[in-house]
């Protein structure tokens, strides 16, 4: 899933302080899962924001909502009035749900009030850690399904460094080293050999690096 | 942050006593997200200080007395919440009561 943080209310004050009408909209989604944008952060953080604004002379009100998915024009459909009624959308969304409601209301500022972080799983509770740099062009097979892209610091194709200390990345001694996972991973299948080929160069091609990338399902067109 | 937002000067939250809760760790949890209000109060202007969580045992008045003296107290200290004063103290009231 997207993980996301909310940014902070001064913040958000500073983005918001032009306006009056003020929709907080939630995302019912990633970000609910990842506690950053879901209706109890949609709560919270307007009473922050109610509360600032009062103490810094400011004039907010704020409207609450949350609807099921930001990111898809079916469900942007059940918060029409409420974007309608006020003169920004403060979107608690990630960065695609803040860009769907900004091409679907053309008229209508709306301003990102969470930081998009990455693409990553709940490891613990309370723990989010990134899992998939989409880069484009998996390369998971090759390495049991340890993404040296995304948890390796230095994106090594043919590791390790060899700087790891007692399984530890030597970049980032809180994180375990990725090609230690790698390879005992690779061991516990049966599959040691593959770390004897070199890999040659990525195709960075399918990347952000190629600009926004686009999908095209000629099947689904119409 | 409702309280807060509707005018109350401070917030005591009496969770039980460490280990013996009957939500297991129920109060531990509460504590924690009692710690990341506070943050977000100062985040909005008010101080930490009106927030306070305790735990305390269901048998142990006296202590509990002491605390909510103290936190009254505290309050006290600090002056009146801003957010209360352009509002009608009766109808918060009611709203908090609710």
């Amino acid at each position: 899933m997207i993980v996301a943080q909310r940014k902070t209310i001064p913040e958000l004050v500073e983005i918001l302080q032009d306006y009056k009408k003020i929709l907080v909209l939630g995302c019912g989604t990633c970000v609910t899962v990842c506690l950053a944008g879901g209706e109890r952060e949609v709560s919270i953080i307007s009473s922050a924001l109610r509360i600032s604004a009062k103490l810094k002379g400011l004039d907010f009100e704020i409207e609450e909502l949350t609807i099921e998915r930001q990111c898809d024009n079916v469900f942007i459909e059940a918060a029409a009035d409420a974007i309608k009624r006020n003169e920004v959308v403060l979107s608690l969304g990630c960065g695609a749900g803040a860009q769907a409601i900004a091409e679907r209301y053309v008229e209508k500022p709306v301003y990102a009030g969470l930081n998009t972080a990455f693409i990553g799983i709940l490891e613990e509770r309370g723990l989010w850690t990134e899992k998939c740099a989409a880069c484009g062009d998996c390369v998971l097979h090759k390495y049991g399904g340890i993404c040296p892209i995304t948890r390796c610091a230095k994106h090594m194709l043919n590791g390790p460094c060899g700087g790891s200390r007692e399984n530890r990345c030597e970049v980032r001694p809180d994180r375990p080293c990725a090609w230690q996972l790698i390879y005992r991973r690779l061991k516990n299948i049966g599959q040691l050999e593959r770390l004897k080929k070199i890999e040659p160069p990525k195709n960075w091609e399918p990347s952000l690096s190629g600009g926004c990338r686009v999908i095209v399902r000629e099947d689904h067109r119409i | 942050m409702r309280a807060f937002e509707n005018g109350a000067d401070g917030v005591l939250v009496a969770g039980c006593e460490e280990g013996s809760c009957h939500f297991i760790e129920g109060n531990l949890m509460a504590k924690r997200r009692v710690n990341y209000t506070r943050g977000i109060l100062t985040e909005a202007g008010l101080e930490k200080e009106r927030l306070r969580m305790v735990n305390i045992g269901a048998a142990d008045a006296h202590r509990f007395v002491d605390i909510v003296k103290d936190i009254i107290e505290t309050v006290r200290n600090l002056g009146p919440n801003p957010m209360a004063q352009k509002q009608n103290q009766k109808s918060v009231k009611q709203e908090i009561r609710a």
